[in-house]
């Protein structure tokens, strides 16, 4: 870590446009260049030639049909010869990643959903430096569809972050309207990642009985504070995903209850991904949200799943 | 009487009070947004609070409402009026017509006593009593500050003295020193009763009098039906009561009308519209525990009372008759019945009947209404060979009261059904006469009994609803005023009373102003001798109720006289009451919220 724990700021104030979030996704993208997934234990999918190239490899006597563009035109200055430019071939793997920043979400705390928005942005950052290609959706309000964008090369990791800073807070959790957006055209993500607080649960089934092809990656930021979200007393509490109000009482018991139902939650999602063969990751919000994406990555790679 | 030191923060804090429930049910609190919502259903599922919820919130409202409405009326001050405590000086008549023995066995003093006893023991708390013994020189034998049992000791040593009592000059040493008077007396020391009535409450103990005699007597008829019946009154010798007044009472007692209290001279009463026939006319003084004087008469009726409605069987009435019959009925407020044929009749009914026949048995005593009926010896139908249709108003009798004003030269009738007979037994005057002078409408008279009506059905004619109202009100009014308006008064029977007179004595008589005769009125031939008690027993102990002391001399047995002096007020603040309301509310609220685990 470059930094201490003490020197940066925490997820629940670290905006994502701001220089320091910045840094801390370079870094990260540094950390974990050669953390590749694709490959691994975890996902043995074999990369695709997806282009000739931009890497310089050689020159070679220009041959008819050579496209215009791949002459190099410097040597023909200095030397009055055709040679064309033959580059490093690409190969690349796709990786979907789903953020959940619905409702449920937003009404969690602003740390929950800041972290997830970070986690998102540092999860596409660093596939699409390490020249995998990035199909990024995330909820949009209250739409059913979500707001879904492709991600070709490294250099558009900023449009990553401008992409995430634009999208709208509330509305429903509706991911599973995603899939078949980022399955267009024919596009095969080798893995998926989502991140949310995979509420309700048959939502997440849903979600993971529509995902055919490719590993399932889930990161359920949480936190300690949310299961004990409200004072004892009488209060009135509205749905964060649909007009419902209510007043409930809270009381000792009614609080414990409530707190118990969280952590069953918390269990149901991960007997859900195992019954899936998903992997879920939980994320403490209060932790920095490069650390723990590095380590997810580095257990990821090492087949440390479980 | 509530009343607030601020009422100006009272309104202020009263406006913020409605201000805050308004905001309280307008502007509902904003509800906290909750990720997990459907969690929160489930954990308050098996929660008992939360089930209970509405009336949870219902009584945590209301103690916060209580609890700023008890600030409100804290900081407005909250006073309230009490009566302040009174000093009464209790006059004893000590004068020797005091041992008069009652009918009961007891002395006018010892009657005295108990009533004594019984007003000091009704006075309100914090009253005091004094006891000021009437005699030829009146002395305070018991003043305030003593204990009651003092004040009893004293009244029971209390005995009569052989000189009159000087009652005025008692009250004048209770007034002196601010103490409000009652006197206790038999009230035989008449040259003080004027005075004595004037600046003092006054019961009377033992045997009442009364000599005000009624000396002239007029019934007027100021209106169409109102009645007035005026009388005067004189005094012989000292008169029992300064107040008096005229009572109408019905046979049973109960009261009709009834004058304020009138000096000397002619008082008018006013008789309602429903006192007819035999009534009463009382004289009565202040203390209405007797009467003077009174006399029997019999007021003329000025309307009709009830109605019986006949119709042939299988029938029913013509829709304009039954809306103007009812429309009388709730005008007059009269009774109204159906009645079958040959069902016996009332002798206040007047029976209206429409259609088939009527014979002068089945009148009643107040008359009948016939539509269209066929009366015995008078009308017959008409027969096969002599149809009468079409029939024209020709002349209409302007002078009698039921066709007298109305429109009904205008009236149309398609066929007329009934003719008069031609031996007639009935006299048969046509009020409206049709061609060839058949009688339209009309009324007849037989020994006495009277009828009204038409000889056409309503539906051979353009009769409107709005006339039929009028000309069958007409008629009711025709049958229920007497035929001469001579009251006949009745003859008391005997053994009425020494005191009781009529006005066909030759003693007294009734006179009737306008134009009819009217027997002269005399005096009393035989006046009572001064003083004497004639018949009126004394007033039970049990009658002085000394909260009616208070109240006006003619509503309260036994009282009369000057009303005592009004109690004045003093205030009382009720800030510790609210103060100690505000800390209960507290602690209810914090109970509640304790057990409820806040």
């Amino acid at each position: 870590m470059w930094k201490s724990d003490q020197e940066l700021t925490p997820n629940a104030e670290l905006e994502l446009t701001s220089v320091e979030a910045r840094e801390r996704l370079d870094w990260l993208s540094r950390a974990t260049r050669r953390v590749h997934l694709a490959g691994t234990e975890w996902l043995p999918t074999r990369r695709r030639l997806v282009s000739d190239g931009t890497l310089f490899r050689e020159h070679r006597e220009y041959a008819p049909g050579d496209e215009a563009r791949h002459v190099d035109w410097h040597v023909y200055a200095r030397r009055r010869e055709l040679v064309s430019k033959v580059y490093e071939p690409e190969e690349r793997a796709r990786y979907a990643v789903l953020a959940d920043l619905s409702g449920s979400v937003v009404a969690a705390g602003r740390a929950k959903w800041r972290t997830l928005r970070l986690m998102t942005a540092a999860f596409a950052s660093v596939f699409l430096r390490q020249g995998n290609a990035v199909s990024l959706a995330v909820t949009q309000g209250d739409e059913d569809a979500l707001a879904v964008k492709h991600y070709e090369t490294p250099t558009q990791a900023g449009l990553i972050v401008r992409h995430l800073a634009d999208a709208k807070l509330g509305g429903r959790s509706g991911l599973r309207h995603g899939i078949s957006q980022l399955t267009a055209r024919g596009r095969r993500p080798a893995a998926w990642i989502v991140l949310s607080d995979f509420h309700p649960p048959r939502e997440l089934e849903a979600l993971l009985r529509r995902i055919d092809s490719g590993r399932v990656l889930l990161i359920h930021p949480t936190a300690e504070g949310e299961l004990h979200p409200l004072p004892r007393g009488l209060r009135r509490i509205g749905d964060a995903e649909a007009p419902r109000r209510r007043w409930v009482f809270v009381t000792r018991r009614v609080a414990r209850r409530y707190a118990e139902l969280v952590r069953a939650h918390r269990r149901e999602v991960r007997s859900i991904a195992r019954m899936n063969g998903a992997v879920c990751f939980e994320v403490d919000v209060n932790e920095p949200f490069d650390r723990s994406a590095a380590s997810i990555l580095h257990r990821l790679a090492s087949g440390r799943t479980s | 009487m509530i009343t607030f030191e601020r009422p100006d923060l009272l309104v202020y804090c009263l406006s913020a009070l409605a201000i805050f429930l308004l905001l309280y049910w307008r502007v509902r609190p904003r509800p906290t947004s909750m990720a997990y919502f459907t969690l929160w259903d489930e954990a308050v599922r098996a929660s008992m609070v939360n089930r209970a919820l509405p009336l949870i919130r219902m009584v945590r409202f209301l103690t916060t409402f209580l609890l700023l409405v008890t600030c409100a009326l804290l900081i407005a001050g909250p006073v309230v009026q009490r009566p302040r405590a009174k000093d009464w000086a209790i006059v004893l008549d000590l004068s020797p017509s005091m041992d008069v023995r009652e009918e009961t066995g007891e002395t006018r003093l010892e009657l005295a006593r108990r009533l004594i006893e019984r007003f000091v023991a009704g006075l309100e708390p914090g009253d005091r009593c004094a006891l000021v013994a009437a005699t030829g020189r009146p002395v305070v034998v018991a003043r305030p500050d003593r204990p009651r049992a003092w004040f009893s000791e004293r009244l029971a040593r209390l005995e009569t003295q052989v000189d009159r009592a000087d009652l005025v000059g008692a009250i004048d040493i209770a007034r002196s020193q601010g103490f409000e008077p009652v006197v206790f007396t038999d009230g035989q020391e008449p040259a003080d009763g004027p005075e004595l009535e004037r600046h003092a409450r006054v019961a009377r103990v033992g045997s009442a009098r009364a000599n005000r005699a009624i000396v002239d007597l007029t019934v007027r008829r100021p209106s169409r039906h109102g009645v007035e019946v005026a009388a005067r009154t004189a005094a012989f010798g000292e008169p029992s009561s300064e107040a008096w007044m005229l009572r109408l009472e019905d046979p049973e007692g109960k009261l009709l009308a009834e004058t304020e209290s009138v000096p000397d001279g002619w008082a008018v009463l006013e008789v309602p519209r429903r006192a007819s026939g035999r009534v009463r006319l009382r004289s009565v003084p202040g203390d209405a525990c007797t009467w003077d004087d009174d006399c029997w008469l019999e007021l003329p009726s000025g309307q009709p009372r009830a109605i019986a409605l006949s119709v042939p069987a299988g029938e029913t009435f013509h829709p304009a008759l039954n809306v103007a019959a009812h429309v009388l009925g709730q005008a007059f407020d009269l009774s109204m019945r159906e009645v079958e044929a040959n069902e016996p009749l009332r002798d206040d009914e007047v029976l209206v009947k429409e259609g088939g026949r009527l014979t002068w048995d089945e009148v009643p005593p107040e008359g009948a209404i016939a539509i269209g009926c066929e009366l015995e010896g008078s009308l017959r139908p008409v027969a096969q060979d002599e149809v009468v249709v079409r029939g024209v108003v020709l002349d209409v009798d302007r002078d009698h009261p039921v066709s007298a004003g109305l429109p009904l030269d205008q009236l149309r009738v398609r066929t007329i059904a009934l003719v008069p007979e031609a031996a007639p037994s009935a006299v048969l005057r046509a009020l409206v006469a049709g061609p060839r002078s058949l009688p339209l409408i009309y009324a007849a008279r037989r020994d006495g009994k009277r009828v009204f009506g038409t000889t056409f059905p309503i539906q051979e004619s353009d009769l409107p609803t709005g006339m039929m109202v009028v000309l069958l009100g007409r008629m009711l009014e025709a049958l229920a005023a007497p035929e001469t308006h001579v009251p006949s008064f009745l003859r008391a029977g005997p053994g009425e009373g020494p005191w009781s007179r009529t006005a066909t004595d030759a003693a007294s008589g009734g006179m009737l102003d306008d134009d009819l005769p009217s027997p002269p009125i005399e005096a009393p031939r035989v006046f009572w001798r001064e003083g004497e008690t004639r018949g009126a027993p004394p007033t039970p102990v049990e009658a002085f109720l000394p909260a009616e002391s208070d109240i006006g001399p003619r509503l309260s047995p036994g009282w009369s006289g000057a009303a005592p002096r009004p109690r004045t007020t003093e205030p009382h603040s009720l800030a510790d009451v609210c103060a100690i309301l505000l800390l209960m509310l507290l602690f209810a609220r914090g109970l509640l919220d304790f057990l409820l685990g806040v």
